[in-house]
């Protein structure tokens, strides 16, 4: 799995703990818009990943956890 | 309109199913203890924690009951979790005296150290409990998701599976009925929390069993509407689970 399967992996999950609303902002924040198609990212991937993975895990310690645990599971270095 | 910082609240398609908990948007974790009011007996699931988090609880169950606290009859309590357990004593101060706590064997033994002293019922799995009326409550253990001790109850009337942390959620955006993308907040809570597959798989089998029509779990929102309730199932089952070791 890359890290734009990745990004799109853990928004999905966003969308259910912080409602769909504030996940694309979080992402639009950072230089990621999401779709139906997938993820697009206009600079950097690494740098966008990490600005949104920070606000993911800002905002709740249930939310930081859950990120951790995606990456775990999928081989991901934060 | 409802507040549901402060109001207890009737769950659709039932008469006398209250939520009486609380939804922490700013942690992303709601607490759902629920009262079943049964004629003039009440039984409290999952009562809740203690401090400001008990008034909450404690308030809405004053609504519910009308001042009425020596309605509930009998609580239960679905594994050892302080989030469930921590006001039993509370509680049991202000209902019935001989209150019945309905527990499971192997989650009995923690009760003394939430200095919960009344009476207690053992259950094992299958066990029934029966309201005055005749109304029915079936206990379904539900081992190592996620305690040795953990069950489920079933209330054959309502159809209603009061399902403790399983279909559990982690949601800052809380909802009391689960919305499109309540099985990944799902997902949230059940993957860092269960340990292996075989007892979740082994959960999932008990209740397909059943004929669900409601899912009230401890945490999240409730699922409604047997669709649903056949998602939500699916979805655990194929959960990735115990991935911390
Ligand atoms: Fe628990
Ligand atoms: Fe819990």
């Amino acid at each position: 799995m890359d890290m734009k399967q990745f990004i799109e992996l853990v928004a999905k999950r966003g969308y259910g703990i912080y409602g769909k609303e504030t996940i694309e902002k979080m992402a639009k924040d950072a230089g990621i818009s999401l779709s139906p198609t997938g993820v697009a990212i206009s600079g950097n991937v690494e740098a966008a990943a990490r600005k949104f993975f920070d606000a993911y895990s800002k905002t709740t310690p249930v939310a930081a956890m859950n990120l951790k645990m995606m990456a775990k599971m999928h081989n991901i270095k934060l | 309109m409802i507040d549901y910082e402060k109001d207890p609240v009737l769950i659709r398609g039932t008469e006398d199913i209250w939520w009486v908990g609380f939804g922490d948007k700013k942690v992303g974790f709601a607490n759902n203890p629920y009262l079943i009011i049964d004629e003039d007996e009440a039984m409290l699931i999952d009562p809740g924690p203690r401090g400001r988090f008990y008034k909450i609880v404690h308030n809405k169950v004053a609504k519910a009951l009308k001042g009425d606290f020596e309605k509930i009859k009998y609580m239960a309590v679905q594994h050892e979790d302080p989030d469930l357990c921590a006001s039993l004593p509370l509680f049991a101060q202000i209902v019935d005296e001989n209150v019945k706590l309905y527990v499971q064997t192997r989650t009995a033994a923690f009760m003394p150290y939430f200095e919960y002293e009344g009476a207690m019922v053992t259950i094992e799995d299958g066990d029934k409990m029966s309201f005055k009326s005749g109304r029915e409550l079936t206990f379904i253990t539900t081992p190592y998701v996620h305690f040795a001790g953990s069950n489920v109850i079933y209330d054959s009337k309502t159809k209603t599976l009061f399902s403790s942390d399983i279909f559990g959620a982690f949601s800052v955006d809380w909802n009391l009925y689960a919305n499109e993308y309540y099985l990944e907040a799902m997902k949230a809570f059940g993957e860092p929390y269960f340990g292996d597959h075989r007892s979740v798989a082994s959960a999932m089998e008990k209740f397909e069993k059943l004929d669900i029509e409601r899912i009230c779990p401890q945490h999240g929102s409730i699922i409604d509407g047997k669709e649903n309730v056949k998602n939500a199932i699916e979805v655990v089952k194929e959960m990735t689970v115990g991935q911390w070791v």
